[in-house]
């Protein structure tokens, strides 16, 4: 009897919605190529990743309170007065790392095996302005408790822009709100942080999932001939996904348990004094190339116009690089290439670590 | 068998899955649980001088607007929240009658309904004056 | 007398040689060190305080000669005839004289019962932190020696054993609130009590010198740092849980996905089939 209730109230919707049709599409009719592997399962870590946040913000939102007075004794009640509080905030800290560290992977996995080329030239620029809006979301959430840590890497950050010609000064003060990072960065970032940025990352990641459901997901460059379509989504290749999800949560799970002092640097834990900088601030550990690649570099401009014509160059890479090639033995300049700015990337971060 | 083994691995996915559900769940409902524990049994101390005869006041009592009058028959303390539809009860003091504005509920110093819509009547809360204070609780 | 300001002559051109940053200690030492160093053969009792002084913490803080006795380091006629010099302090005026910057303490030292006694048994500032070679004592080792011609042995052990005990306590309660600080617990208050302890409060209670008021001050650092401690415990309790559940945490997700993978090869070969 239930069964038929169940049966009934599907048909009923379905004549309405359409959702036989749509989850015949998208979830068992959806099939994947038989040579998929767990490279390809690293935008749907993203996906509960990026779920997780949300949800765990949301909880933060709750309690937090964006003011320079406020935020960091809100942020000291959420790590230790309310129930599981160091928990919500230690999975949003620690989720953010994570979230950043697959989303290199998901980018090089798809630079190595050349999944950027024709037809997915789009799915590779919205990537990039995911990529983008991910760095964003992790900087403006960096000022919100108004630590030490929070206020002099903010100040740093945001004093970069100043190494535009004329127009840097006048444009500090706009992102600021005022001469010294203040109340005014706190609610920028703040309205960044909880509202524009996220609203904008649903928007691109529909953007990509239109994309790659449109050109169909992209297939390793191992096989000699088309790989057959074989596996279904749903039921089947959702267990894969998951099972690197699980994956991630483990690490995240880690982080939080066992690694806090990752997450919440020494100067994190003292609230902002704007008359008294730090001994040693360094920007996180994804910002730190670029950073050290500042330092290097003495002229602050060409330091500055070094990295903006790497950003472009990544994200018109599939314009740049047109020939149809994908398997990186056999397109070994490009890969070898590759595989030195990857280390040289490395190394900028390992040297800023040392330092 | 390999019938067998593959229910047995579908239950057991199932099951991890729904205690990861609980386990997001639970921190996360917790971390929500209302923060009034720590205010409750506290007695509140009041200056007498703040609540001269004939007058009244309203003060939070274990987290609820109570209010304390100065009566000629001595201090009483109500809960100020009219029984109707929440809104503050005030003190009328040619009337001698607790008053509310919202929807005209009358009540007298024991609490009881003398008119209007409010269905019960206002819970006492213990009072005593000692020495020059006003101790509620 | 010409003899004398021919030497006054040399002198000062002995400072002006000195570089500027030798200038304080050439300025007190011109006239005060320069004459009091030429007693050293023949009169050695007027040279050996400057032998002290050199190996005093006075030194190191760049408190000279005029700093406690007074005088004009500059005029070498003069050096000893302004008003407020004092060469050999008397008993009682040595409580002024150290006083004269510790101020505070000399407060509590007059407060204390040890400026009310009369006659040579009265201990001064002196008795303890010695003449010209100035030393912040030590409590291990001062009191014993210096207390026992008036105190019982077990009064003073006694005394000793509960100011250190209760810096041991603040010791231990500086530890337990860098663990606090770690876990986002505001320990601003408790570092200020702590801190005027050590600075402060601890030197006070000393120099007042009676256990009942001493015991009375001590009852509130105790207190912080019983208030310290019980924090202390609760996070140490709450971090072997939250260890414990990390731990197992991580079991299940990983075997979650161990799961999952033998799922999926299950699903793979039916469909397969």
């Amino acid at each position: 009897m239930k069964i038929s209730l169940r049966h009934k109230l599907f048909h009923w919707f379905d004549e309405r919605v359409g959702w036989g049709e749509i989850a015949k599409k998208h979830l068992h009719g959806y099939l994947l190529p038989e040579n998929i592997n767990a490279w390809y399962s690293m935008g749907s870590i993203l996906l509960a990743l990026f779920g997780l946040q949300v949800l765990t913000g949301v909880l933060l939102m709750i309690y937090y309170r964006p003011t320079t007075e406020d935020a960091f004794s809100s942020i000291r009640s959420i790590m230790t007065e309310v129930p599981y509080g160091w928990l919500i905030r230690s999975i949003h800290a620690a989720g953010a790392n994570v979230m950043i560290f697959i989303l290199f992977l998901h980018m090089l996995s798809t630079l190595f095996m050349g999944s950027y080329k024709k037809p997915r030239e789009l799915n590779w620029v919205t990537g990039c302005v995911l990529f983008a809006f991910t760095l964003g979301l992790a900087l403006s959430g960096y000022l919100l408790p108004w630590s030490q840590l929070s206020y002099w890497a903010t100040t740093v950050a945001t004093n970069t822009v100043t190494t535009i010609p004329r127009w840097g000064d006048t444009l500090l003060l706009w992102v600021r709100g005022s001469a010294q990072v203040s109340q005014a960065t706190l609610g920028r970032f703040f309205a960044l942080h909880v509202a524009v940025l996220p609203l904008l990352v649903i928007l691109f990641i529909l953007l990509h999932l239109f994309f790659v459901r449109s050109t169909g997901i992209s297939t390793p460059p191992t096989l000699a001939t088309q790989p057959r379509k074989i596996i279904p989504f749903y039921p089947d290749y959702l267990l894969e996904d998951l099972k690197m999800i699980y994956l991630a949560l483990a690490l995240v799970a880690f982080l939080v348990f066992f690694y806090p002092g990752f997450v919440f640097p020494e100067d994190s834990l003292i609230p902002a004094d704007p008359f008294s900088t730090p001994e040693h601030i360094k920007p996180e550990w994804y910002f730190l190339a670029n950073y050290q690649l500042l330092r290097l570099i003495p002229n602050k401009i060409l330091g500055i116009l070094v990295q903006v014509v790497a950003g472009l160059f990544i994200v018109l890479l599939p314009f740049i690089d047109r020939s149809p090639e994908r398997h990186p033995l056999r397109r070994p300049a490009f890969t070898l290439l590759s595989i030195l700015a990857l280390l040289g990337y490395i190394g900028l971060i390992y040297a800023g670590l040392k330092e | 068998m390999k019938e067998t083994r593959r229910h047995f691995l579908a239950w057991l996915v199932r099951i991890t899955g729904l205690a990861t559900l609980a386990g997001f769940l639970y921190p996360f409902i917790l971390y929500l649980k209302p923060l009034s524990s720590s205010i409750s049994a506290q007695t509140v101390e009041i200056p007498l001088e703040e609540v001269p005869p004939g007058e009244a006041k309203i003060v939070s009592y274990r987290g609820n607007p109570t209010i304390v009058v100065h009566a000629k028959e001595g201090m009483v303390a109500l809960s100020a929240v009219c029984t109707h539809l929440g809104c503050l009860v005030r003190w009328e003091k040619a009337r001698g009658e607790l008053f509310c504005p919202c929807h005209a509920g009358r009540f007298d110093l024991t609490g009881k309904v003398l008119g209007g819509p409010p269905p019960r009547p206002l819970p006492k809360v213990p009072v005593k004056v000692v020495g020059s204070s006003i101790i509620l609780g | 007398m010409r003899k004398i300001s021919w030497l006054a002559i040399f002198c000062f051109s002995l400072f002006v040689l000195f570089t500027p940053g030798w200038a304080a200690e050439a300025q007190e030492e011109e006239v005060c060190v320069t004459c009091h160093e030429m007693f050293k053969g023949d009169m050695p009792n007027l040279y050996h305080p400057v032998e002290l002084w050199r190996q005093s913490s006075h030194k190191v803080q760049g408190v000279t000669c005029t700093g406690c006795h007074g005088g004009n380091p500059k005029d070498e006629a003069e050096s000893m005839s302004t008003p407020d010099f004092i060469g050999k302090p008397s008993a009682s005026t040595i409580p002024f004289m150290c006083g004269k910057c510790h101020t505070d303490i000399r407060e509590e030292y007059l407060s204390g019962v040890h400026s009310f006694t009369s006659g040579s048994r009265r201990p001064t500032c002196i008795t303890c932190h010695n003449s010209h070679n100035i030393q912040p004592p030590i409590l291990e080792n001062i009191i014993e020696h210096q207390c026992v011609s008036c105190h019982k042995a077990e009064e003073i052990t006694y005394f000793q054993s509960f100011i250190l005990s209760v810096n041991q306590d603040a010791e231990k309660g500086n530890e337990e609130l860098k663990m606090l600080h770690h876990h986002w617990v505001d320990i601003s208050i408790y570092q200020k009590i702590l801190n005027a302890w050590k600075n402060s409060t601890r030197v006070k209670l000393i120099h007042l010198s009676e256990l009942d008021k001493v015991k009375s001050e001590t009852e509130k650092i105790s207190a912080s740092l019983k208030e310290i401690h019980q924090k202390y415990e609760i996070i140490l309790r709450n971090e072997a849980l939250k260890k414990k559940t990390g731990k197992f945490t991580i079991a299940f997700l990983l075997l979650s996905a161990v799961a999952l993978h033998f799922y999926y090869r299950e699903v793979e070969k039916s469909r397969k089939r």
